[in-house]
């Protein structure tokens, strides 16, 4: 029995372009599928897969499942054409069990790259109503037969999986989060000021949570933490200590070196204004 | 207002049968959240260049909605000189249709706002769909936490003047109204997302809560992202001078041709100036078309300096009443 089993301490990092990509391509199957699957592209570290994109592949189900083998081999080319850093690291389902034909299509993937990941999306929000992303590995076993007759199959392992983000990434989705509560689920990008005071809004909640939690370790309510003490030290020394003659020099210089950069922007504005007048006449 | 047919063309670049109406219906766009983040991959990751790709949607009433783009590979790199672009465009858009992605071409997308953006507009709004918006990310100011996405249109006198390139002359420019300012006009852009993205977007809320840096948005160093806004600023305004200083020579030989003109006219020969007249009024007429197209690139600077000192100077007040408190 040969049996190989994936490292103990793999795991998926994907992120959300990923996920949002396969949610859309779930949104526009044709009526006769209930899942679809689809390639995931990104990069394979010694100990852990970052998946940045995915894209779907058109399959049919008559009795096995067939994979246009072609479409993902070209779909995977146009993908590394913009990125050439980023390669098939796996393949999807939605559904909330793994599909029937797996064991192939996680054969075809072995061919494409080293140890290909299975991720299963739960699109049908059917296990206590949430979004379950789970990841597996595949390791095969069975007997080998010196004829290589197909009765050995693939064992699959789950592993852990991360959603990790840029910074982008992480703003634009907690951009999006405000749309979920609206009437008509739309959200605008708010305008400058806007997000100076939601950025603003969000460091008070904080702070009033922070407040009111030592509060309540100082009246006694709440039992004490040396560790969350330790950290709200660490938190409280990291606010610089500066003369406050040179804070207000620093604040002063900045506003002095913004306010001249508004007053340039305008004068370079009125000088277009004025050469438009001049040339067009 | 339909103004998509079954025999779509793929490529953007072949001009349809629809009539060109003067009055746009669209009034806003909304755009789907995962071509928000796939434009912030894209940008992320295209390190050397701008991130440019295309938009796919429908136009519905009177929305124009992104439902998907693809990015375009970046055509500076050495294995990628010899790719065909249209060829490209039609083999991913053939695929994505397979899969019942929408294929329609609404527009295209940059990581930057330069003049050549109108020049595609151009075409993109000639083509099937008369609504294409040119989106413009700043990745820059993303990464500092603010996600600034704008969409830009050409206005119709704008269209009317750039469709003819030999055409655009001063006079034509002045009739239509045109200057640096109505040459593009903004639309609103709003996100919308369907249910289930909702419920993806709060499973991924619950796991990336702890993870993120987004207070990046409170600091008060601005100078790195001021430098790189007033460095492309000036170099606008070199081009700018360039032009003012060609249009007081070409002021120049207007008037030496007229007083030759009037000379030979007072001998009863015109021969061969005519002809230097015509180049010369042919030079200054481009060179009049790069001038306002540079215009509004620096008008659009301008306008997003002043944003973003708006924004510094909101949170330097803010630190000066916090410091102000102890």
């Amino acid at each position: 029995m040969a049996l190989t089993l994936a490292n103990n301490n793999f795991e998926v990092n994907i992120h959300p372009v990923a996920l949002f990509n396969i949610v859309h391509a779930y949104e526009r199957r044709s009526e006769k599928f209930d899942t679809i699957l689809g390639t995931l592209l990104g990069t394979r570290a010694a100990d852990s897969i970052e998946v940045f994109d995915s894209f779907v592949v058109p399959h049919s189900t008559h009795n096995d499942a067939l994979y246009n083998v072609d479409y993902a081999s070209t779909m995977a080319s146009f993908y590394r054409k913009v990125n050439s850093t980023q390669t098939t690291v796996g393949w999807y389902s939605t559904g909330s069990d793994m599909i029937s034909g797996a064991n192939l299509i996680h054969e075809y993937y072995t061919h494409e790259t080293r140890n290909p990941v299975y991720l299963l999306v739960d699109t049908s929000l059917k296990n206590d109503s949430s979004f379950q992303i789970k990841a597996y590995m595949g390791a095969s076993f069975g007997i080998k037969d010196k004829d290589r007759l197909k009765s050995h199959g693939i064992i699959f392992t789950p592993i852990p999986v991360r959603i990790v983000t840029y910074d982008e990434e992480k703003a634009a989705t907690d951009l999006f989060q405000a749309g979920k509560f609206n009437k008509d689920f739309q959200v605008k990008p708010p305008s400058e000021l806007d997000q100076v005071q939601s950025a603003l809004d969000k460091l008070l909640l904080m702070l009033n949570y922070l407040t009111s939690y030592v509060d309540g370790i100082i009246e006694g309510k709440k039992p004490s933490d040396p560790k969350i003490g330790r950290m709200l030290m660490n938190l409280i020394n990291t606010v610089p200590r500066v003369d406050p003659k040179d804070l207000e020099n620093m604040i002063n210089t900045s506003m002095n070196d913004l306010l001249m950069i508004q007053y340039l922007s305008q004068a370079v504005k009125a000088q277009l204004v004025l050469n438009e007048k001049l040339t067009s006449t | 207002m339909a103004s998509n047919s079954a025999q779509m063309n793929y490529s953007s670049k072949v001009g349809s049968s629809s009539a060109a109406s003067t009055s746009n219906p669209v009034k806003e766009v909304f755009v789907d959240a995962m071509v928000v983040l796939k434009i912030i991959k894209h940008a992320h990751e295209e390190t050397t260049d701008n991130a440019q790709g295309v938009l796919l949607g429908l136009v519905k009433d009177a929305t124009l909605e992104v439902t998907n783009c693809f990015a375009f590979p970046n055509q500076n790199k050495p294995e990628n000189i010899d790719l065909d672009l249209d060829q490209y465009q039609k083999d991913i858009i053939r695929n994505l249709r397979r899969v019942n992605s929408d294929y329609l071409l609404v527009g295209f997308y940059d990581s930057s706002f330069n003049p050549s953006i109108a020049q595609a507009m151009v075409e993109y709004q000639l083509s099937s769909v008369e609504e294409s918006i040119a989106l413009v990310y700043d990745q820059a100011l993303a990464m500092q936490g603010y996600i600034s996405l704008k969409a830009y249109r050409l206005t119709p006198a704008a269209l009317e003047n750039l469709k003819n390139e030999d055409y655009f002359s001063p006079d034509n420019a002045r009739q239509a109204n045109l200057n640096f300012e109505t040459l593009f006009e903004e639309l609103p852009v709003i996100f919308r997302n369907s249910h289930l993205v909702n419920s993806l977007l709060c499973e991924i809320e619950e796991q990336t809560r702890l993870s993120s840096k987004s207070n990046n948005f409170l600091d008060l160093g601005t100078s790195g992202n001021l430098e790189r806004q007033l460095r492309s600023l000036i170099d606008c305004v070199d081009v700018f001078a360039n032009h003012a200083a060609r249009y007081t020579t070409y002021q120049k030989q207007l008037q030496r041709q007229q007083s030759r003109r009037n000379q030979r006219d007072s001998n009863r020969r015109n021969d061969g100036n005519d002809e230097d007249f015509d180049n010369t009024t042919k030079f200054y007429v481009k060179s009049r078309r790069e001038a306002l197209l540079n215009g509004s690139q620096i008008n659009n600077q301008c306008d997003n300096i002043t944003e973003f000192a708006a924004q510094g100077l909101a949170k330097l007040f803010m630190a000066q009443a916090v410091h102000e408190k102890q």
